[in-house]
């Protein structure tokens, strides 16, 4: 057939039974147009078809009348022909990963054509309708680059008007750089997984994985191929087997992180051959010549299971009579106890004080199996390439971590692996994990040819792991005068089917319970278990809003029974210089009363607007949350880069500073700029090579708010070598060719360790005294809600946010991180979910805000006071922004209509059922105290009298002597 | 997990106690106990009352069946576990059972006959909040219950644990079909002779128990709690299985370390007071299979059991941690002695270094041992079967029947010891040969097969050059590292050749009282054992018996080379191996004699008796004099034994060291010769640094894989003064 794209008729040749728009022109070659949900829930793949959007995904093309028109982002504008709506895009933070920003600009396209002067409202309207979703901003930058836009193409503002211009006193630090990789995103010319794999060698195999999705937790009986290998196609059908047979161990690397940890070998497999642990896991897989044949193959195999009892939640794995999931270790793995003051002399007089006290609050309360929902999917190729290595492209949160994890499974040795990161549509944790890295690579490996695997979103969202629900007791008393005396709490976390650092994550709720207020007394426990669910992963902020569902709650129900208003009740207990915090060391800033200054003129106003606009129908309130999280991995952190002067005089800045949207190569770039300052370089002067194992150091994991800390601690070692190198007598430095006569290296390498910071430990396994960062982050959120009383369905309508991540290295990548995290917290604490399989299997079913959910009305206050210990002043500027958001929504729905909500998320049915019993004239009863598997005081007890030897600052020393001589 | 399928499977670590198995409910005797031993009687009333559902009910029926199968049974009474249940319940802070908030349920269970085992099914299913209805045909509840207990007893039982739950009782419903009741399963317990109601015939979800089948209370509870079991997974899977019984114990009886302790009586006649009940648990001997935690010094240190040790090596061995790097056991598993003691206390004689040995060569293979961890002693082996070898007939033969092989140690602690024994050979037997090397021990140990094969293969050469002779070993590591390497060598022991020939010793002592460590490697050596033990009676000395000897002989921390590995686990070896008794110790090694000594330990090495060597305070030499004495060793018995002149290479400048600083070095394992060679370096080089103000100059050079520091002064005429030195583990890229 023949369609007319972007302005140029042009003939096609389609399956009409099957192949949609999307599908169509993708394969000409303009995979600007993007598949995320592929249900048409998530707006990535939006093209104009004569005039109007449409989802390509969805539209069939037997649907499409020949000679149509349809424009795609390559039809709105090119690199060197950029649209204004391209450049306010890079130019005002709203391309982070970039992956749904084709879709949105066309549909800006589309609405600016309609109405080239529309107001912030309508902007918003035309989104929602149009049903976009960005996962990464707060979509406010997104309504800024269609104003701004909009603006140019009335002619009000010219390109330069809305563009960044390099500055010319060599001040780039804290500006708002465009970021490398925006311009092919804005273009619609990065490459992400799947446009890799449609642009792959013509003999590439395709791979499509057999995930049963029959149960959470059943033997497998018999697997049955013999059909499945004989369908057109099929080169061979993956299992367990192969991967023994290629000398493999088919087990996964899993670490082990803590001396209390039951959990010594690892449990997951690649591919499952004997039982089935989860609903997401996956049992063989099917190659192909296409993925049609591989997906009709895999339909074929036959698994036959007996089904084994199921336990979904900790509440069911901690009981007494529970069976062991795993065989080798109980369901309740690991614990880690905190104590304090009078905990640390016996743990029951914590409750004593408490039980004695003027005021005290208590409460149980449960957080839920928050899913990361990035727009794009999963999707990975493998080959063996020109070295023999197996090359392995993919989304990685860490490309060198991944390679730890693949471990053994596959057979083939480290140093002959290597991970490349395509383009990356986010991930906001997910990637840490490297189960898709290892399908892939295992069938590359049995078939010995390149393949290409891609997951449908719905068994991406099965596979991979999700933040760890959490149910929590707590209780926290305060003096007459309102000072906090004393807290207790328990915590139970939900690892699901495998282990993959559980025993590290239960360390953060002992951390970050209460943080940053000052309580002279402790007696806390963390624990986790065990259960068939979905795996526990990385999520930005890592284990902390779990604590602060509980500390942040309970601190609003204590202010409530002192009598005294939440901000001053807050403001009455932070931290103030050289008070400690619950690990009784001093925090590494005291930035407190500085960030509650600075939000108190927001926060009256913010009651006064409340109280106004408070109605019967509409109730109105407002919440306060404090936050925070570490920055770092702790003690033993280290990042590597290379910096090389190049024969042009530019340089190359070698890391693996993973760009999954958050910033990896704008980040680079501005510590690079900054630490060769003396060179007076432009952006246009350093180029970026980055995660590629091949080429690039490592620099570790973009995760744990660590990159900027450390990749920038390491930069500025290789800019130091490079320009002492590059130095003449004069001062004036060498060219490139100055260098080579004076037969000078002109690479140099800079490694930055944690170690050089004084006092850092981990926390000790028995009593939870230590620290374990070199800095924090800090976060006082604001929110402001409304609760519709008729349905009971919350919205957050403002949202304020003061930090402290000491000075900004980009003003747009940093906001990026802040709108992004805000965003993720108001969906946690109002509708984001993955408990329900059958229910929950795309972004849309799962919860994700769309633009309406979230407010345009974020103010966000950087401190930015200078780090002692960052890179340039700067600490981390990510998790914190995620930590403890949700709970300022959760206090204000309180505060608006009396219903706390114990057990996110706060959805309306449980809001308007609150309001329900509090119309009737009754009173909400809370969750009773959840049992987490013994007596709080009684498993302390056990621990004090039960102490492990402690294991020092490395994480792998269960022999466990600290002063054992470290050999490397 | 092929590497350690025979450790785990064998090791009884995991078996149950006799009385648990015994229990009707499985109670978890030793967790219970463990708790009581506390003094935490509430936790211990928790773990009780969850194993029987009805606490009060059961301390006042139970028939003790566990008493018929203690270990403390004829060594005192058995222990009164239902007075110590009761204890528990009496002394509990609060005796309400745990509340279960967890998500209901929408199964419906229903349950024929409310009689305690009925009752038992289902309190455990509304703990997890399944909707339970109970059908009774009489108007009360608690069955046979009232021919046995007074009313008010169990009915308040059964009130309290059921204080949180909720369920449906249905009175006088008499049930004769269950065809038209709509539950998800059913739990038949209509007492003796009721009404299976089908359930007999396999009827699916259809459970029965209690009375009705023939059980006595306390299985007719226990029944009940299993069945709700049973009855979950049925409603979860769809499949349906009986309750499991108890299988039984591989516990053996021969492994406990029973001390007889007669029972305590409660003094009011019928109940325990808290230091009663205490007293009556601490006799309990929690029986588990532990003697590879009591006796091996490895596994008592890390309190780890050869399960786990299997699980940590595995990981280390296919990298399984985050980082990829695999170092949770890599110190483990260099650190054993390799004395073959777990193996000897194991009633399954699981040999656990043995294990260690194979995993070490894997790593080895590997390349992912650490090479500082075994780098100096290679090199010292290197430098026993190099500079200081020697392999040679007596003048005048051309084969021998005999050779002295008195290993690479005994020379290093004093020449004089094989030069005195030497000589006493050879005039016994006057084609004796001698033969000083390695027996290759630390390369067996290093797990490093290529360097091991080499030192075997000269020891082979050597051997044949001599006339395939028996060997005569002073160390009983050689001749172990023989039997196992080189079996074809016939041998014995240096003693048992002295005793035989009716050696008198040198020197006299009245009765003085010592005792006779057994280096560990003598373990099976019981002929070595009676030598040494008359020689040393026949000095004079007074024995007495150390815990540890004979077949239990513990490794004095040599074996392994396990000191550079883990200082701390070695020193605590040391303190373990010398505080045995206070008595000054007799040990026929060389290294036993040296590490005792330098600890501080009275330690005499057989030979200082039968020649009036060394006395008990001998100091012993540093890993520098170690060395030269092997090397003036050689030089000696050429000069004495075969009558040539030997001259030992003179350095060119005299090294000036101070005691302080030898110290230092000894115990970083820094060998003088090495600082000799660094400095010629530096000084031949003129690659080194001159630190005017100090007048000294510092240089470096890399050795192996070592990098040693010296500083030093230059002093006129006489020779150099040592002022520091240091090796770094570490290369230098010269640039």
């Amino acid at each position: 057939m023949w369609l007319n794209i972007n302005g140029a008729n042009r003939m096609l040749i389609c399956n009409p039974a099957k192949d949609t728009l999307a599908d169509v022109v993708r394969r000409m070659g303009l995979t600007g147009t993007k598949v995320g949900c592929n249900k048409g829930v998530c707006g990535s793949c939006t093209v104009i078809l004569n005039g109007k959007l449409v989802r390509a995904c969805t539209k069939k093309i037997s649907k499409v009348d020949e000679y149509s028109q349809v424009l795609t982002i390559e039809g709105i504008g090119t690199p060197t022909n950029l649209h204004p709506i391209q450049v306010a895009w890079m130019n005002l933070g709203a391309v982070q990963c970039g992956f749904c920003v084709p879709g949105f600009i066309v549909s800006t396209y589309a609405l600016l054509k309609e109405n080239v002067n529309p107001t912030r409202e309508d902007v918003r309207d035309w989104f929602q309708k149009t049903r976009n979703v960005c996962r990464c901003t707060g979509y406010k930058q997104i309504v800024d680059a269609v104003m701004a836009a909009a603006k140019v193409m009335r002619g009000e503002a010219s390109i330069e008007d809305i563009s960044f211009k390099n500055p010319t006193d060599g001040e780039y630090y804290g500006k708002p750089v465009v970021r490398p990789t925006a311009l092919a995103k804005v273009c619609g010319l990065a490459d992400y997984g799947d446009d890799q794999e449609l642009k792959m060698p013509a003999e590439t195999l395709k791979v499509v994985m057999v995930q049963p999705k029959v149960a959470h937790h059943a033997k497998i009986l018999r697997i049955d191929f013999s059909e499945a290998e004989k369908m057109p196609g099929v080169v061979k059908v993956v299992t367990a087997q192969d991967i023994l047979n290629i000398g493999g161990t088919n087990l996964m690397a899993e670490g082990h992180f803590h001396e209390r940890s039951k959990v010594m070998v690892p449990s997951r497999k690649v591919l499952c051959d004997d039982k089935i642990y989860r609903y997401g896991d996956t049992v063989a897989l099917v190659v192909a010549d296409t993925k049609d044949h591989a997906r009709e193959a895999a339909a074929k195999v036959k698994v036959e299971i007996e089904k084994l009892p199921e336990y979904l939640s900790y509440l069911d794995a901690c009981m007494p009579d529970a069976m062991n999931i795993h065989e080798e270790s109980p369901n309740v793995f690991a614990m880690q106890p905190v104590l304090k003051g009078v905990g640390l002399d016996e743990p029951v007089k914590v409750a004593e004080m408490i039980n004695k006290a003027e005021f005290s609050a208590e409460g149980s309360f449960f957080s839920s199996r928050e899913p990361h929902l990035s727009i794009e999917g999963d999707a990975i190729q493998a080959y063996l390439d020109e070295d023999g290595c197996l090359a392995v492209h993919c989304k990685s949160q860490g490309v060198y971590s991944s390679i730890g994890r693949i471990g053994n499974s596959l057979g083939i040795p480290k140093n002959k692996v290597r991970i490349i990161m395509n383009p990356t549509g986010a991930s906001f944790g997910w990637s840490t994990h490297a189960g898709d890295i290892c399908l892939a690579a295992a069938a590359a490996l049995v078939v010995k040819k390149p393949v290409a695997l891609s997951m449908t979103y719905e068994e991406h969202h099965h596979f991979s792991g999700k933040r760890r629900p959490c149910h929590s007791n707590g209780r926290v008393a305060c003096d007459k005068n309102g000072k906090l005396t004393a807290a207790e709490f328990e915590f139970g976390m939900d690892q699901g089917a495998y282990s993959f650092g559980g025993d590290d994550v239960i360390t953060k709720q002992v951390r970050f319970a209460f943080f940053p207020y000052h309580i002279p007394n402790v007696a806390g426990l963390s624990r986790i278990a065990t259960t068939n669910h979905n795996f526990g992963t990385a999520y930005r902020s890592y284990g902390s809003p779990q604590a602060y569902t509980m500390s942040e709650a309970l601190m609003d129900m204590l202010a409530e029974k002192a009598g005294i208003d939440p901000f001053e009740f807050r403001w009455r207990n932070i931290a103030r210089n050289g008070e400690t915090n619950i690990n009784s060391r001093k925090f590494r800033q005291y930035p407190m009363e500085e960030m509650m200054l600075k939000m108190k003129p927001f926060y009256e106003k913010a009651v006064k607007e409340a109280k106004k606009n408070d109605t019967p129908e509409l109730r109105r309130g407002v919440g306060l949350a404090w936050g925070g999280f570490n920055v770092t991995e702790g003690a033993t952190d280290s990042a590597t880069v290379y910096l090389e002067l190049n024969p042009d005089n530019t340089i190359t800045k070698y890391d693996t500073w993973q760009e999954l949207g958050q910033g990896g190569d704008i980040g680079s770039l501005m510590v690079t700029l900054e630490a060769l300052k003396p060179l007076k370089l432009t952006p246009e002067q350093i180029k970026l090579v980055q995660s590629d194992t091949k080429f690039c150091p490592d620099s570790g994991m973009s995760a744990g708010s660590r990159s900027h800390y450390m990749n920038g601690g390491a930069t500025i070692i290789a800019a130091e070598k490079l320009m002492n190198a590059m130095k003449k007598p004069d001062g004036s430095f060498r060219t490139y060719k100055e260098m080579q006569q004076e037969k000078i290296p002109t690479k140099y390498e800079g490694k930055y360790m944690t170690m050089v910071t004084e006092g850092l430990s981990r926390l000790d396994p028995n009593t939870g005294i230590g620290d374990p960062t070199p800095a924090f982050t800090y976060a006082l959120n604001m929110a402001e809600v409304t609760v519709d009383t008729k349905t009971g369905k919350a919205t957050c309508i403002g949202f304020v946010c003061v930090d402290e991540v000491g000075k900004v290295g980009n003003i747009d990548a940093v906001n990026g991180q802040a709108y992004g995290g805000i965003s993720h917290s108001i969906g946690f604490a109002l509708s984001e979910d993955y408990e329900d399989v059958t229910k929950h299997t795309n972004i849309a079913t799962s919860g994700v805000p769309y633009i309406k959910d979230i407010p345009d009305n974020i103010t966000l206050i950087h401190l930015g006071n200078h780090d002692a210990n960052g890179a340039f002043g700067s600490s981390g500027a990510s998790e914190a922004f995620q930590a403890s958001g949700h709970m300022a929504v959760i206090n204000a729905i309180y505060n608006a209509c009396g219903v706390r909500i114990y057990e996110i998320p706060a959805t309306k049915e449980k809001i308007k059922a609150g309001l329900d019993i509090l119309a009737a004239g009754g009173k909400i009863m809370p969750p009773k105290k959840y049992f987490l598997g013994s007596d709080l005081y009684d498993d302390l007890e056990y621990i004090k009298a039960n102490p492990v030897p402690y294991g020092g600052i490395d994480f792998f020393k269960p022999l466990g002597v600290a002063e054992g001589e470290r050999f490397f | 997990m092929e590497l350690a399928n025979g450790l785990v499977a064998e090791c009884l670590q995991n078996e149950p106690a006799f009385c648990s198995v015994e229990c009707p409910f499985n109670l978890d005797v030793r967790d219970f106990i463990g708790k009581v031993q506390q003094g935490r009687l509430s936790v211990a009333y928790k773990t009780f009352q969850y194993a029987v559902g009805f606490p009060g009910i059961v301390t006042a029926l139970c028939g003790e069946p566990c008493k018929q199968v203690c270990a403390m049974k004829d060594s005192g009474g058995a222990i009164s576990m239902q007075l110590l249940e009761k204890a528990s319940v009496d002394f509990a802070r609060n005796k309400d059972p745990e509340q279960y908030n967890m998500p209901p349920k929408d199964k419906k269970i229903a349950i024929i006959g409310a009689g305690i085992s009925g009752l038992a099914c289902a309190l455990r299913l509304t703990t997890k909040k399944y909707n339970v209805t109970v059908f009774e045909k009489s108007d009360c509840i608690g069955g046979h219950l009232y021919k046995l207990l007074s009313p008010e007893l169990f009915l308040k039982d059964i009130e309290r644990q059921f204080k949180y739950e909720r369920y449906t009782l249905n009175f006088n419903t008499d049930i004769s079909d269950i065809g038209n009741l709509e539950y998800d399963a059913f739990y038949v317990a209509t007492g003796k002779g009721g009404n299976d109601l089908g359930a007999a015939s396999g009827k699916d979800g259809v459970f029965m128990g209690g009375s009705l089948t023939g059980a006595d209370t306390m299985y007719a509870i226990a029944q009940g709690l299993n069945t709700a079991a049973a009855i979950e997974k049925y409603v979860k899977t769809g499949i349906m299985t009986r309750p499991e019984g108890p299988s039984g114990t591989k516990l053996l009886r021969e492994g406990l370390q029973i001390i007889s302790c007669n029972t305590v009586l409660p003094a009011n006649g019928n109940a325990f007071t808290k230091d009663e009940a205490l007293a009556e648990a601490k006799r309990c001997l929690k029986c588990a299979c532990n003697a590879c935690i009591r006796y091996s010094p490895l596994m008592n240190y890390f309190r780890k059991f050869p399960k786990r040790i299997a699980e940590e090596v595995e990981v280390t061995i296919k990298p399984m941690t985050l980082d990829g790097n695999g170092t949770v056991a890599t110190r483990l598993i260099s650190t054993c002695n390799h004395c073959g003691l777990c193996k000897e206390v194991c009633p399954k004689n699981i040999d656990v270094g043995e294990f260690l040995l194979q995993s070490h060569r894997t790593m080895h293979d590997q390349g992912a041992m650490p090479w500082a961890f075994h780098e100096f002693y290679l090199r010292d082996m290197d430098f026993s079967n190099h500079e200081a070898a020697l392999a040679r007939l007596p003048r005048g033969y051309d084969k021998s029947r005999y050779v002295f092989f008195p290993g690479c140690q005994l020379g290093a602690s004093d020449p004089q010891y094989v030069i005195k024994s030497y000589q006493f050979l050879i005039e016994r037997f006057p084609d004796t040969a001698l033969m000083l090397s390695c027996c290759g021990a630390p390369a067996h140990w290093a797990g490093d097969e290529a360097i091991h094969d080499k030192a075997l293969a000269q020891i082979k050469t050597d051997f044949i050059k001599l006339g395939n002779p028996k060997a005569i070993f002073a160390c009983s590591t050689c001749k172990q590292m023989f039997q196992r390497y080189l079996p074809e060598i016939e041998s014995d022991f240096l003693y048992n050749v002295m005793a035989a020939k009716g050696i008198v010793p040198a020197r006299k002592f009245k009765e003085k009282i010592v005792s006779v460590f057994d280096p560990c490697t003598s373990r099976y050596e019981s002929d070595l054992h009676k030598t040494i033990r008359e020689m040393a009676i026949g000095a004079g000395f007074h024995l007495e018996p150390l815990p540890m000897e004979g077949n239990l002989a513990q490794c004095c921390s040599y074996g392994g080379q396990v000191a550079i590995t883990y200082p701390p686990y070695a020193d605590n070896l040391v303190k373990t191996g010398i505080e045995q008794n206070n008595n000054p110790y007799i040990t026929y090694c060389a290294n036993c004699r040296d590490i005792f000594a330098a600890a501080g330990k009275q330690t005499w090495h057989i030979l200082d008796i039968l020649f009036d060597l060394g006395d008990e305070n001998r100091v012993s030499p540093t890993v520098s004099e170690r060395r030269y004495n092997r090397l003036r060793l050689k030089h000696q018995v050429i000069k004495e034994f075969w009558k040539e002149t030997s001259i030992m290479k003179n350095p060119g400048k005299e090294l000036f060291i101070s005691q302080e600083l030898k110290k230092k070095l000894n115990k970083e394992l820094i060998i003088e010769s090495d600082i000799y060679t660094v400095i010629e370096n530096c000084e031949q080089s003129g690659r080194k640094l001159f630190d005017p103000e100090a007048g000294t100059f510092s240089g470096h050079i890399q050795i192996g894989n070592m990098t040693y520091w010296v500083e030093y002064r230059v002093k006129q005429d006489f020779g150099i003064e040592l002022i520091n030195a240091y090796g770094h583990r570490m290369k230098i890229e010269e640039t």
